[in-house]
């Protein structure tokens, strides 16, 4: 049962998360919209586990949306003058060198163009949730494809990358800086490392519908063919269905880590606060200019990210993602960053829109749940 | 002393069950980036002693509900015995976009005064303007499309209690006047009813032009014999007249005839003895004597102190008004 309510004139959207909660077996989700800085959509349902039902406080490991919260940091950064994009990665993080990697300026690593989506090495839990051990792995990693002479989704080292960076500059980790420039301001309940505090707070995954099986890898594939199996998983670091219960993302390990590619946990009113707050100033902060937000957005990586990779293909802007025909968003002057399992995290700026969604029901196979409700909103707003 | 290492203390509310001490005290986690931030992120923890000394910190006991009214943070409020059952009046601060500017005063009850139930879905009472400053008077510093009317940013501090010639029950609700200047205008809002569950606003009683622009964390208590209200007001919300007559105090009392005033806002003296203590609950001790236990806000200062200190001996002087003892 969908709890909640809505504005006037959003009436539909609701409609639509009714059969998107009855769409995710009986696990939960979250909605929230705000418009110019006031919510229009306010919605949850179904159970954060078993007996504990789903609050509007419940919140989600939120995947990759991550990336698109610590690309509004880097964008704070470049508004405050730390922080230029075009200049080299060395600049800040004098130890990232080696292969070509020294000429990488911060835009193209930000875009998916440094080169080192991967590490070679199988990895362990206790590795990945070491940041020393990651960065100081990513330092010395030899590029696996040339950097910045094309793009391939840097799906979990892009935090390490992105948040290091602004270690070096802020002297705060990614999840610190976050806490203090973000969601403390706005009272959003958002985590990068989940403070055991609000353990509870936080809704188990499910993953139902199994997950795809993975293609065989072919005996002439490339190393950089080979490696991108492991993108996600890092060897032995992650399992391949993500989340089963007590290990992956529903590891207390792994949500406390600060793992800034794919371990944010943030609740659907967080998600869509934050992201408001960069195109509204009616939120209790203003995040970004509109000079950043303009540099930022500018489309940086897009196309076949490799010979033989079937569209449809994603775009990158510095960091954010732009609406694409799979992942749609509410205009070209939209960006944020969608998740694995469904999660999706938005801002738009001419129609001074923040959304959030969340759900602890994983989609590992293609996933109508956040398209329609983008769709809803579409026709509400046009 | 309570001290937690993870979060900042601040505004704090004493309910004395014969046995323990139970003190409310706002909270938040040092992580959020600032002391500033607190507000939006304001829980009730809860922790109980039997000499205000030495306290057992028992975690959060009241935080945002899941919609409406105080669906963002908590704030001040009290508490007292009603039949057999404790009830907390409090301040709430909601997701609507209005930010900390809409204020608003909720209610829940208790039998062991740690797990609260909150009283129906809305605010207890909203602003008058007959006699309160709305946010229709003086709107937020932002546009907004929000209702307005009905909505302060200066509506908290619930002080429920029960008349004492057992005429029902009393609110009392720190607000301003709508026919003052900015911070001339700090008044008690008195709301009452047969119940704490139908109350009505009426005007207020004291009147605005003390200098005070807030009368926080309103205490109406009686002290051998004789009323006296304490109130707390930063010099940051004072008329210069008044600073200048008075200085740079954040703990005030007034002589008071009776426990509904009437109140010469005007003949407020402040508590010397801790310039900075603030909204401090006056609780007499088992030896009969009685105290202040509170912080000392002392962050415009750059200093931390959000921790809640040892008892402060204090007593009326001659003249009905509070003094270190």
């Amino acid at each position: 049962m969908t709890n909640g309510q809505t504005a006037a004139g959003f009436e539909h959207i609701a409609d639509v998360f009714d059969e998107v909660l009855a769409d995710t077996h009986g696990h939960g989700a979250a909605l929230h919209i705000r418009l110019d800085g006031t919510p229009v959509v306010d919605l949850w349902g179904g159970n954060a586990r078993p007996d504990v039902p789903w609050t509007p406080h419940t919140s989600s490991v939120i995947f990759s949306c991550t990336k698109g919260l610590v690309s509004i940091l880097i964008g704070e950064l470049v508004d405050e003058g730390l922080l230029d994009l075009d200049a080299p990665v060395t600049r800040y993080w004098p130890e990232f060198v080696g292969g070509g990697k020294e000429t990488v300026s911060v835009r193209a690593m930000l875009a998916h163009r440094a080169g080192v989506p991967f590490i070679r090495q199988p990895l362990e839990k206790a590795d990945i949730i070491d940041w020393d051990r990651m960065v100081d792995l990513l330092a010395a990693e030899a590029p696996q494809f040339e950097p910045d002479s094309t793009y391939s989704y840097h799906g979990l080292t892009f935090g390490w990358l992105a948040g290091e960076l602004v270690r070096r500059i802020t002297g705060k980790s990614v999840g610190t800086f976050f806490s203090e420039r973000i969601t403390g301001p706005l009272g959003a309940d958002a985590w990068i490392g989940l403070d055991p505090a609000h353990a509870d707070q936080v809704a188990t995954l499910y993953v139902e519908d199994g997950y795809p099986e993975p293609q065989p890898v072919r005996t002439d594939a490339s190393e950089f063919e080979r490696l991108a199996g492991e993108a996600m998983t890092f060897g032995n670091a992650i399992p391949r269905r993500f989340a089963d219960p007590g290990i992956g993302w529903n590891d207390p390990d792994m949500r406390q880590a600060e793992i800034p590619g794919a371990g944010g946990i943030a609740s659907a009113r967080a998600l869509a606060t934050i992201w408001s707050a960069t195109v509204s100033d009616r939120e209790a902060i203003s995040l970004l200019s509109p000079e950043v937000i303009h540099d930022m957005r500018r489309v940086q990586s897009i196309g076949a990210p490799g010979p033989g990779v079937p569209p449809p293909w994603p775009r990158w802007a510095t960091g954010f993602m732009l609406s694409t025909a799979v992942r749609p968003f509410l205009s070209p002057s939209s960006f944020g960053h969608d998740g694995l399992g469904g999660q999706v995290g938005f801002a738009d700026e001419d129609a001074r829109i923040g959304f959030g969604f969340v759900t602890n029901d994983l989609r590992l196979t293609p996933d109508p749940r956040g398209v329609n409700l983008v769709n809803a909103l579409k026709r509400v707003i046009e | 002393m309570l001290k937690l290492e993870t979060h900042y203390l601040w505004d704090s509310w004493i309910a004395d069950d014969g046995e323990n001490y139970h003190l409310f005290v706002l909270q938040a986690p040092r992580s959020i980036g600032g002391p500033e931030h607190r507000h939006l992120n304001a829980t009730v923890g809860h922790a109980v002693s039997s000499d205000l000394v030495n306290w057992d910190y028992l975690g959060t006991c009241l935080g945002p509900s899941d919609a409406g009214f105080d669906d963002l943070a908590i704030w001040t409020g009290s508490v007292v015995r009603e039949q057999d059952r404790w009830r907390m009046f409090y301040t709430a601060v909601n997701t609507g976009g209005l930010h900390v500017f809409d204020q608003r005063v909720g209610s829940a009850v208790s039998t062991d005064l740690h797990h609260w139930e909150r009283v129906g879905d809305g605010p207890v009472a909203e602003p008058d303007p007959r006699w309160y400053k709305t946010l229709a008077l003086v709107p937020p510093p932002f546009e907004t499309d929000a209702r307005l009317e009905g909505r302060s940013e200066t509506w908290r501090d619930p002080l429920a209690m029960k008349d004492p010639d057992g005429n029902g029950w009393h609110l009392l609700v720190t607000a301003r006047s709508a026919f003052a200047g900015r911070n001339d205008d700090g008044v008690v809002a008195h709301a009452t009813g047969p119940d704490l569950d139908h109350l009505t606003l009426g005007a207020p009683l004291c009147e605005p032009g003390a200098g005070f622009g807030q009368l926080e964390v309103l205490q109406s208590k009686q002290i051998d014999g004789r009323w006296v209200l304490v109130f707390t007001c930063h010099p940051q919300e004072m008329t210069d007249e008044r600073i200048a007559r008075t200085g740079h105090y954040c703990t005030w009392s007034v002589p008071s005839p009776g426990p509904l005033g009437p109140w010469d806002i005007d003949k407020a003296r402040p508590f010397t003895a801790e310039p900075d203590l603030f909204a401090a609950p006056l609780i007499q001790q088992r030896d009969g004597t009685w105290a202040l236990v509170g912080f000392r806000n002392t962050e415009p200062k750059g200093i931390d102190s959000f921790f809640i200190d040892d008892p402060i001996p204090v007593t009326l002087d001659d003249e009905g008004y509070l003094i270190a003892r």
